[in-house]
């Protein structure tokens, strides 16, 4: 996160609902010096060339072997070092966590901005709803679905994720907003589509 | 210092920006934007905002743009929306770099490399208090702009979806946003501050 790279410092995570159950990474392992392991979602760094969606696309299937479509924001999580987040809790998580790369040779000063992107996604009708493992080094362990009404009752990161399961379980609408990719244009150029928000 | 380079060198300080959708009694806050290049005419109205500082939130930076730009006290509410610049997939890299060229960033830094990433990220804010007219006399931008929410598709502005977001509310939809926390870690067994979800906002 010291780096202030983009690439480390924005980061996707995916939500996928699909029959009242949440796509979760199984507990992983215990990174928090002697406590609980913990659940996240997939999701990972941007790499370059490449947009949120597509970023957080990638992530799942490399994560969960699953094939999803991302169809709007969900919410922003920021990591503020070090007004919201100790210098020191940063640097201590951050290799484990979410930002790699935070330790500090470069020298950087103590301050960090971190990003994380969360995306709401679907299953596209006839695909597979099966996790099998990914093909790479995942940040939990295998995915699996948990029932929402059981969500609060994880060790989860962000622990906002609790009230959004159960929003969710009590039948509340889930709020998206979009983000769209920039492409050349004219200022005198009408919008596309009727709507922004979806 | 961290603030310098531009998105080529990938600094979030520097690839990361906010921008603030201002509605009041039915108008759009528009400003003229020296920085918004590309097109015709040159320079077409945007919405007031900037990059973060260090030890900021997104929501405090947003403010403080808002202030320095236009002179107006705003409070950021919740996203409305995100635009993203990812070179050269969507967006050439000559072009890009012409771009920046013309704000004065020497072809050295941007020829560093061949890809670039930036983030705008729009937030609702409103105004603080009851005028809508600047608390300062020296702001950064031009004077600023009220136009109304059905002649905003009218005006040159970018990005164009900000004209399919203002029909939306002239059309009396509802402004919808999502919201933004910071974080710590804390416990993975604790549970969050607020019941639902609409309460973060």
């Amino acid at each position: 996160m010291f780096t202030h790279n983009i690439y480390r410092n924005i980061r996707t995570r995916v939500i996928v609902v699909r029959e009242s159950k949440m796509l979760l990474h199984a507990p992983c392992g215990d990174q928090m010096g002697g406590r609980d392991s913990y659940r996240v979602l997939p999701g990972g760094g941007l790499e370059p060339n490449e947009s949120l969606y597509e970023c957080a696309e990638r992530e799942v299937y490399e994560e969960t072997g699953l094939r999803v479509r991302v169809t709007s924001l969900a919410f922003l999580r920021e990591w503020v070092v070090p007004k919201t987040v100790p210098t020191e809790v940063a640097r201590r998580h951050g290799e484990s966590l979410w930002f790699p790369g935070s330790s500090d040779e470069d020298g950087l000063p103590e301050h960090a901005y971190g990003l994380e992107v969360y995306l709401w996604a679907e299953i596209p009708e006839g695909a597979r709803a099966e996790p099998k493992p990914g093909d790479e080094n995942i940040t939990g362990g295998l995915a699996e679905w948990v029932p929402l009404e059981l969500v609060p009752d994880e060790p989860l990161f962000p622990m906002e994720l609790k009230a959004l399961a159960r929003d969710l379980a009590e039948g509340r609408a889930h709020v998206g907003v979009p983000a769209f990719v920039s492409t050349p244009g004219s200022p005198w150029d009408g919008a596309e589509g009727d709507h922004v928000h979806p | 210092m961290a603030l310098r380079g531009t998105m080529f060198t990938h600094s979030i300080f520097r690839s990361l920006r906010v921008r603030a959708l201002i509605v009041r009694d039915g108008k759009m806050l528009i400003l003229p934007r020296p920085d918004v290049v590309g097109g015709n005419p040159p320079q077409p109205g945007a919405a007031p905002g900037g990059g973060l500082h260090p030890n900021e939130t997104m929501f405090e930076a947003a403010e403080r743009e808002v202030f320095e730009e236009s002179g107006l006290r705003v409070k950021a509410r919740s996203v409305a929306f995100l635009r993203e610049w990812v070179v050269p997939k969507h967006w050439p890299l000559e072009q890009t770099r012409e771009m920046l060229s013309a704000q004065g960033v020497p072809r050295e830094e941007t020829e560093q490399c061949d890809h670039a990433y930036a983030l705008e990220v729009w937030v609702w804010a409103d105004l603080v208090g009851e005028s809508a007219e600047p608390d300062r006399a020296d702001v950064i931008e031009g004077p600023l702009k009220w136009v109304p929410l059905a002649e905003v598709e009218k005006e040159p502005v970018f990005p164009k979806e900000l004209k399919a977001l203002a029909r939306d509310l002239a059309e009396g939809r509802a402004r919808v946003g999502v919201p933004v926390f910071t974080s710590g870690l804390g416990d993975p067994w604790d549970e969050p501050e607020w019941g639902s979800f609409r309460e973060a906002m």
